[in-house]
């Protein structure tokens, strides 16, 4: 029987004996955090749970292949990063292509938006998609580089294992993209967006 | 001095700019939570990627079986033509080549011998008779 209060590793190693009930109890105490990460990359909420999904599958296939000693949540942040590189290289798509679909309203109103000015709630969301759409632009690790470090709070070694990477190339990633970004955010005066 | 100062504060303006384009772009409610159902519907994903490794399994076991059979009765199938076509093939030969040997038009052409093509077959002088 699994209980609430049990350690992820005790419940990882129930799951990869074949009790259900652990893996349900490790469903139910991850599952909004991976959600909440896949929603950093995938707008849509379909896509986020449908990515949140995978990453459970995985866990559940792979649960004999878990190491005890190892935190679980570390574990878990890696198969759901390898999840989200996934999916958003197969969305991939040429930059050529999204800064050509802008119109010159939505670029205005990112531009309102990136300078502070306050935007209607219309106005706000597309500046939002536009934000979302010009990020795809970057390449798919570069993105989750920049997400983990600037936006979930990770330092780069925790980074570099979630990536299967190492510190100094994570730094060196993450230097390269906050460039693309700058680029991307200046607009095209400077080269960026046209 | 003033320069340097100016660039400085044009860096960290288009690093903030950045970095707010990084915010709105990933932007999501911190509240935000899975739609109910999660559970069943990882559930129902999890045991048909069972079955499909089931059927996958059994007709993987299905085609190890099958497929040296097949090859098997395709050997055969070239053995017994070629057999059949040794033992089949008619004597002194029934081909194009061995009836054009034994035409007496032809052959007469071949001797360069042109009344025997208006003579009639029939009536043809028995050759080397005793």
């Amino acid at each position: 029987m699994a209980h609430d209060d049990e350690s992820d590793a005790s419940l990882m190693g129930r799951a990869a004996g074949g009790d259900p009930a652990a893996f349900d109890v490790l469903v139910l105490r991850w599952k909004n955090r991976v959600f909440r990460l896949a929603l950093r990359f995938f707008r849509r909420p379909e896509d986020a749970e449908d990515v949140t999904q995978e990453v459970f599958m995985k866990v559940y296939r792979t649960a004999a292949t878990y190491r005890m000693d190892a935190p679980f949540e570390h574990w878990l942040l890696r198969i759901s990063t390898n999840a989200c590189l996934d999916r958003l290289r197969s969305q991939s798509r040429r930059p050529e292509e999204v800064l050509s679909a802008i119109t010159p309203d939505a670029g205005a109103w990112l531009d309102r938006a990136l300078g502070g000015s306050a935007l209607e709630a219309l106005q706000a969301e597309a500046a939002k998609e536009t934000a979302a759409e010009l990020l795809a632009t970057l390449p798919p690790k570069d993105r989750t580089v920049l997400v983990l470090l600037d936006l979930e709070g990770l330092s780069a070694r925790e980074v570099a294992a979630a990536t299967g990477s190492t510190r100094a190339a994570v730094k060196v990633r993450a230097m390269r993209a906050r460039r693309a970004l700058r680029r991307l955010a200046l607009g095209p005066k400077h080269g960026g967006r046209s | 001095m003033n320069c340097r100062r100016t660039r400085e504060q044009l860096r960290r303006a288009a690093e903030a700019r950045a970095h707010l384009l990084l915010r709105l772009g990933s932007e999501r409610d911190e509240g935000v939570m899975v739609r109910p159902g999660f559970e069943q519907r990882l559930r129902a994903r999890l045991s048909a990627e069972a079955d499909v490794a089931r059927t996958s399994a059994w007709n993987g076991g299905f085609e190890r079986l099958v497929r040296p059979a097949l090859a098997a009765a395709a050997a055969l199938v070239l053995v017994c033509a070629g057999l059949y076509v040794q033992v089949a093939a008619p004597q002194g030969g029934g081909d194009l080549a061995s009836l054009l040997e034994t035409d007496p038009v032809f052959t007469s052409i071949l001797t360069t011998n042109p009344d025997a093509m208006f003579a009639d077959p029939q009536s043809a002088p028995a050759t080397d008779g005793p």
